[in-house]
């Protein structure tokens, strides 16, 4: 039977629940010290063989923080976890070691969670009526396509966080996700270059598609930064873009007519990208250029402010979901330049993110707005963030977001909310 | 535009309730129960359709408006009697369809353009001007909210009268004798519903096309024509 050590799913019991099962023993350990399964021991008790998972050495039960707005909707969740450092295993307060008396007995393998027990931390925040529960189906194999990423990090005057998570209607069916982010530092300039794409769900390799087009539009940007120009050629960046995905069809060869309409119909994907640079007085310079339906907010004092276009009604108030993609090109590739304030932060997001949030000012944008005014510590903070639960929003959600670096409190852990 | 509550299509049945259709009405039952099943099978998809039944003979009955499947323990039992008055069918569309487009609208939801099931075996009352009524109900600067129309010949239908009533050639039907037509019209539900419900590939500066498959059982009416 599987176990799991350091991370537990949300039908399974605490670790610290009372004992219902046999005790457990250290039989049949490997002679590496592996347990009988070929998993890492646990820490052993001094008077027994029986494993036990220790509470952090030497630290006190951490305060809970206030409950943050995604989960006042979530009726008897949990709080966020506490600060940094704390192993997963023990998320919630547990008893700690008084040295001389015996620990509460571990059960080794964890019973089924009972429908009293509060929902782990790492829950999926829901944000309305939420949608059906259900295990995810495994996409195809090959590419590698992981159900969620997320990434964080700050250069000198940045810092950046993102996620990029499976959308429902994906996890249910078992296809893969197909939007995809790529972010870097080009260290000379103090730049942060990103591109963030939406595969088309209609193109069957479009996550392919996506992958592509945002690794090599970063390239490109990297490398024009490298050249020393001023102003990003866009046009240059959008169009090796596209050439990528038809170079996927032609292994390389000229494109006939009917391949490029091969790559369409294969690999078409949006595409937003730019580059922020920290600026004067704290603020951010943007500057970026996009391909279809994917967006670019400016998130200031609890509002968003939109960037880019974005879907939107029609004139007919009849809501459509088709969308232009690459490797189809506008005719006009002009990047736009922002200033944004101090206080603000950079958003890029595919539409799953967008559609849910319309205008920002419901709920979904309450709780964004919250969470996001300041950098989360955790990058895996915007996972969970991201990958909120409201029914009919099934889309597979991206989001990247930048602040000037001084917005990020460096003191002492405090948490997503900071 | 506030928050989105969500992403809704609504999907009419327009079923021909007339006396003509008395062989086939327990194939159309059967067919509804079984698209009910299929779309519990499909949650992700089933949130996002709101499902109304509309009956017509001589006129039209409205059976249900606007479900949530999901809700639903089962749906309406269609029945055959009267006369085929088109006009009173695509009349009634004409009406429900704004007014259920702006009742979802104020409740905070994104609509996609409705879809229509005209299900008949194709013989209405003779003499009837239907094809007013059925042009305004298309014509998207008549009616905003201008539905798609499948149409599914059941029976001996004209495969001209289907072309006439769908929006396009590739959704005019008509079903091969024997057919196993409640599995039919289920499968091509729901591939309909993920069809409309994903983004589409509108290329260029191509309008979104609705791609269907064509219903197992069914042929297209253009290759009958």
């Amino acid at each position: 039977m599987p176990r799991f050590f350091g991370r537990r799913r949300e039908d399974e019991e605490e670790p610290w629940a009372p004992p219902s099962g046999p005790s457990a023993s250290a039989d049949g350990r490997a002679p590496d010290g592996r347990g009988p399964n070929g998993h890492l021991p646990v820490p052993r008790q001094d008077d027994g063989d029986r494993p036990v998972v220790l509470p952090p050495a030497g630290q006190p039960p951490p305060p809970r923080p206030a409950p943050r707005p995604g989960q006042e909707a979530r009726p008897g969740h949990a709080p966020e976890p506490p600060d940094e450092g704390q192993p997963l295993g023990t998320a919630q307060p547990a008893p700690l070691p008084d040295h001389g008396a015996p620990l509460p007995p571990v059960l080794r393998t964890r019973e089924p969670r009972s429908p009293q027990a509060p929902p782990p931390a790492w829950s999926r925040f829901v944000l309305g009526r939420p949608t059906a529960r259900f295990e995810a189906k495994p996409p195809p194999a090959d590419p590698y396509r992981p159900d969620t990423l997320f990434d964080g990090w700050s250069t000198q005057g940045l810092t950046v966080r993102l996620a990029s998570v499976r959308g429902d209607a994906h996890r249910y069916g078992g296809q893969p996700r197909q939007d995809d982010v790529v972010v870097a530092a080009h260290e000379p300039t103090g730049a942060v270059v990103f591109a963030v794409a939406d595969g088309v769900s209609a193109a069957p390799q479009s996550h392919v598609g996506a992958a592509l087009a945002c690794r090599t539009a970063v390239s490109d940007v990297l490398r024009q930064l490298d050249e020393g120009r001023n102003q990003v050629d866009w046009k240059r960046v959008v169009a090796a873009a596209a050439y990528q995905l038809v170079m996927r069809v032609t292994r390389g060869g000229e494109p006939t007519r009917e391949q490029k309409q091969e790559a369409q119909t294969l690999l078409a994907t949006t595409l937003v990208t730019g580059v922020v640079r920290p600026a004067a007085g704290g603020q951010l310079d943007v500057n970026l250029v996009h391909v279809g339906d994917s967006g670019a907010w400016l998130l200031h004092q609890g509002l968003f402010h939109p960037l880019l276009g974005g879907k939107d009604q029609s004139a007919d108030g009849i809501f459509s979901s088709a969308v232009a993609a690459l490797p189809w090109v506008p005719p006009q590739v002009e990047g736009t330049w922002y200033t944004l304030p101090e206080d603000g932060v950079l958003l890029v997001g595919t539409d799953g993110f967008g559609d849910p949030l319309g205008d920002g000012t419901g709920r979904i944008g309450e709780v964004m707005a919250y969470e996001l005014g300041r950098p989360p510590r955790e990058p895996q903070a915007v996972a969970q963030l991201l990958d909120f639960s409201r029914e009919t929003f099934d889309d597979d959600r991206t989001l990247l977001a930048v602040w000037p670096r001084h917005r990020l409190d460096e003191g002492r852990a405090t948490g997503a909310a900071g | 535009m506030a928050e989105n509550q969500g992403q809704l299509l609504p999907v009419y049945v327009l079923a021909d309730e007339s006396g003509s259709m008395h062989p086939y009405v327990g194939d159309l039952n059967a067919g509804l129960a079984s698209l009910h099943r299929a779309l519990l099978g499909e949650p992700m998809a089933a949130a996002k359709v709101r499902f109304s039944v509309l009956g017509f003979a001589n006129s039209v009955t409205e059976r249900l408006i606007l479900a949530d499947l999901r809700a639903e323990s089962e749906l309406p039992r269609l029945t055959a009697s009267g006369g085929t008055s088109y006009e009173a069918a695509f009349g009634a569309l004409l009406r429900r369809i704004p007014q259920d487009v702006d009742t979802l609208k104020s409740q905070g939801y994104r609509v996609h353009r409705p879809a229509v099931f005209f299900l008949s075996d194709g013989q209405p009352n003779y003499g009837e001007a239907w094809q007013d009524r059925h042009r305004e109900l298309v014509d998207r600067s008549v009616t905003k909210a201008a539905p798609n129309i499948i149409a599914c010949g059941i029976g001996q239908a004209e495969a001209e009268t289907m072309l006439s009533v769908a929006t396009q050639q590739d959704f005019a039907f008509i079903s091969v004798p024997g057919a196993q037509l409640g599995q039919s019209i289920a499968r091509f539900f729901t591939a309909l519903t993920k069809s409309v419900v994903e983004s589409g590939n509108a290329m260029a500066s191509g309008q979104p096309e609705l791609v269907v498959e064509r219903p197992e059982g069914f042929r297209l009416a253009i290759d009958e024509v």
